[in-house]
């Protein structure tokens, strides 16, 4: 009898740690916008002006790009993996727009091996470029990515700023509110992280949102020490 | 230089700089007087170099493609023609671009691997504006076919909104993506009717009325765009709804005398408004709105004001008519309408004002301010005029009272029927107004053992004098008179009601129930008991 039950807990444990992989899964897919048919676009504008240069410096991101995507089975990934990505993803829309953008990364060690959901990152960097600096139309823009320990609050902090056009007051309170109460919104590329991340650290992750009308964006994620995990070290 | 001028908006450089190639491959046709990366720098190239086409992206960042056409829309300049040119095949945006009036639709792919496909469109659309003065007629029929099945689908929307909850927070959600801030903010919410005594056809003329709706909606519209986001909702029977952003840089009263103006001088209608003002934290807007948009007689007692706070509630709500009042102003409109200068143009202004007062002040039921009158005017017609002509007149009196929207509308109606009614008895018979307070008195006090002599007297009529002026303006003998309205309430009684036939004889005025049964046998032909045995068939006897 007890093996039984023993069994059908397995089981019951199995399932539900199937069904939280599928959401994760399920979630992850949600993110692939136009973005490809964008950069095969792009592609093509530069093949039209037999700008053999960028074509070989896209493609080569691209490859990149997908590598990441297609070869990655893992739900979760490094830090420094998804930076990697993020690197190559900046790297693409930079080639499209006359505004650049530059990445900025400030992590503690051994942080670089933090476990991230895939793709995790991804809308925000989106979020940043598109609602943020290029209507901004700044010369400079900068997005900032930090990731740090709070020891006293046992907490780790994962940061990313913009400088950008920033949101008013009225629209992050209807942000924060779509985000609260979990709608569909606009919004979805952050609802989708703000889940994600949630069902990787667990339920009190906090996201805070603040910005000023030209003062940027600025998302920040806390995060309890207890469910942060580090890959380890590969053998040299 | 003779060429079109051209504007490109596009925000990624690279494609902007394959269509910039593109156009200049046509330099014969096309000069390319400016390129912008979004929106905004479109319609500022766009209000400097007015020109004749425009290449345009969807999504930018910052102001996006169509609302940079919905602005250039709205310039008042001569309209581009307009190409869009975009990754996505999404039916959503192309459907949003032929509102705009987007006169073609290109997917950039296609471009690419047909490179002249951007110039060929370019150059059929140049021949539209050479010849776009033809074209604009058209245009403007296509553009009122899409307006009025624009105006039909905001009607549904909004009846669904009526019927379910759900239905409602998707029709708040449609408000906000108007920028209307239904949910936080402060707007307002105009019900407005076409006041039917002005109206020149009549109201079951559906058609007619729809077109009438839709030219209202135009007025309606113009008039809000002026100073805001606006939806405007026609409902049944003339009747509109709209809500819009709070502006509260105009006067109140001023916009509301702009609307009646507008309608007035546009339309040659009349019209019915009120105003309310919801401010933030009004609980439940779509519950406000339901009870606004299907409130009944809202314009009753008071129109054309704007309402603030929770005012409004009180005006939806009636409270029925007291019946010792009902009858004690059944009374006075009946005399009133009976003084001998009546015929004339004085009106009973005086108990016009009086019943209007304590109606409004009381806030009496509509139906039964109208059941009220009609009632006077059939107590009157009774005894003036007997004829067929006076059941047309009911008749068409009952319809135009059920089209009422105001108080002073249902008096009007009243003073005019009763005015018919007066013709129809005989421009030359004038009514005695004694005789008809004693046909009245009769009417109400069937028992009193009523006496040639003491009403003649009681009017200071001779006994002759009486009968006659009697007989003139009631149309038979007194006599005959009250022993007919006699046996008509015997009837009455018989049948409804299961008193022994003395206690009717009684309550009727007779002396004795002997002489009640000679009579009404003499009168009907069958007994009183017979009668009611015969019960439901009264017409045989």
């Amino acid at each position: 009898m007890a093996v039984r039950i023993q069994d059908l807990l397995a089981d019951l444990h199995e399932s539900e740690d199937l069904k939280r992989r599928l959401e994760i899964r399920a979630l992850q897919s949600q993110i692939n916008p136009h973005f490809m048919y964008n950069t095969l676009n792009t592609i093509r504008m530069f093949a039209m002006m037999k700008d053999y240069d960028q074509i070989n410096s896209l493609m080569g991101r691209l490859v990149s790009l997908l590598r990441y995507s297609m070869e990655n089975y893992e739900q979760t990934v490094t830090l420094q993996q998804e930076l990697d990505y993020l690197e190559d993803y900046v790297g693409l829309l930079n080639m499209r727009y006359k505004y650049q953008i530059a990445l900025q990364v400030e992590t503690e060690e051994p942080l670089q091996r933090l476990q991230i959901p895939k793709l995790s990152l991804q809308p925000l960097i989106e979020n940043a470029v598109f609602h943020g600096i290029l209507p901004a139309k700044t010369p400079d823009g900068l997005i900032t990515i930090r990731v740090y320990t709070d020891p006293e609050q046992n907490k780790m902090m994962m940061e990313i700023r913009d400088n950008g056009i920033g949101m008013e007051q009225a629209e992050l309170e209807k942000l924060r509110i779509h985000l609260l109460r979990e709608e569909i919104s606009e919004n979805i590329g952050m609802q989708n992280v703000w889940m994600r991340m949630r069902l990787m650290f667990g339920k009190t992750t906090q996201l805070m949102l603040s910005s000023e009308p030209g003062g940027g964006m600025n998302i920040r994620f806390i995060i309890e020490m207890d469910s942060v995990r580090v890959k380890e070290e590969p053998y040299e | 230089m003779n060429n079109y001028k051209v504007i490109l908006v596009e925000d990624e450089y690279p494609a902007r700089t394959v269509f910039r190639g593109m156009i200049g491959q046509r330099g014969d046709l096309f000069t390319l007087c400016g390129e912008a990366e979004d929106g905004q720098e479109g319609l500022e190239l766009f209000l400097k170099f007015k020109p004749e086409l425009i290449v345009t992206d969807i999504t930018m960042p910052g102001m996006n493609g169509l609302e940079m056409l919905r602005q250039i829309e709205h310039s008042g300049l001569p309209q581009p023609q307009i190409i869009i040119l975009t990754c996505h095949q999404d039916f959503h945006y192309a459907q949003q671009a032929i509102q705009l009036k987007a006169a073609s639709y290109l997917i950039k792919d296609d471009c690419l691997s047909d490179p002249e496909l951007l110039t060929r469109t370019l150059e059929e659309l140049s021949h539209k504006v050479v010849s776009l003065d033809q074209s604009r007629e058209k245009q403007l029929l296509l553009e009122q076919k899409v307006r009025s099945s624009e105006i039909e689908i905001e009607q549904s929307l909004f009846l669904d909104m009526l019927r379910s909850p759900a239905a409602g927070s998707k029709w708040l959600l449609s408000l906000e993506e108007a920028h209307i801030p239904v949910r936080s903010g402060r707007f307002r919410a105009l019900l407005l009717e076409l006041d039917r005594s002005s109206l020149r056809f009549s109201m079951d003329q559906l058609e007619e009325l729809k077109l009438w709706q839709f030219a209202g909606v135009n007025v309606l519209k113009e008039l809000l765009d002026l100073q805001g986001a606006n939806k405007v909702i026609t409902l049944d029977k003339g009747r509109f709804f709209a809500v819009y952003v709070d502006d509260s840089r105009q006067e109140d009263s001023r916009r509301i005398d702009l609307l009646v103006q507008s309608f007035a001088a546009n339309l040659k209608m009349g019209v019915l408004a009120l105003e309310y003002v919801f401010h933030p934290g009004t609980d439940s807007p779509t519950e406000a709105i339901k009870h606004l948009a299907t409130a009944s007689y809202p314009f009753f007692y008071h129109s054309n004001q704007t309402l603030r706070d929770r005012h409004w509630e009180k005006l939806l709500r009636f409270s029925s008519i007291p019946e010792h009042l009902s009858r004690f102003w059944a009374k006075v409109l009946k005399a009133a309408f009976l003084e001998p200068g009546m015929g004339s143009s004085a009106l009973p202004d005086r108990e016009r004002s009086s019943l209007y007062q304590q109606a409004a002040e009381q806030r009496w039921e509509p139906e039964q301010i109208k059941s009220l009158y009609l009632r006077v005017f059939l107590e009157l017609s009774h005894f003036i005029a007997d004829t067929d002509g006076g059941t047309d007149l009911e008749a068409s009196f009952r319809k135009k009272l059920e089209i009422c929207q105001t108080f002073h509308a249902v008096h009007d109606t009243a003073l005019s029927y009763f005015r018919k009614l007066r013709q129809l008895h005989g421009e030359g018979t004038k009514l005695d107004a004694s005789i008809t307070k004693i046909v009245q008195r009769i009417h109400e006090e069937l028992n009193y053992p009523y006496k040639l002599e003491e009403l003649a007297a009681s009017i200071n009529y001779s006994v002759p004098y009486f009968s006659s002026m009697f007989k003139r303006t009631v149309g038979e003998s007194f006599i005959q008179y009250l022993t007919r309205q006699r046996i008509e309430k015997a009837k009455l009684l018989l049948l409804t009601t299961d008193q022994k036939t003395f206690e009717i004889a009684e309550a009727i005025g007779f002396a004795n129930y002997r002489s009640f049964n000679r009579i009404f046998k003499k009168e009907t032909g069958v007994t009183p008991s017979d009668f009611r045995r015969m019960g439901a068939a009264p017409e045989q006897v």
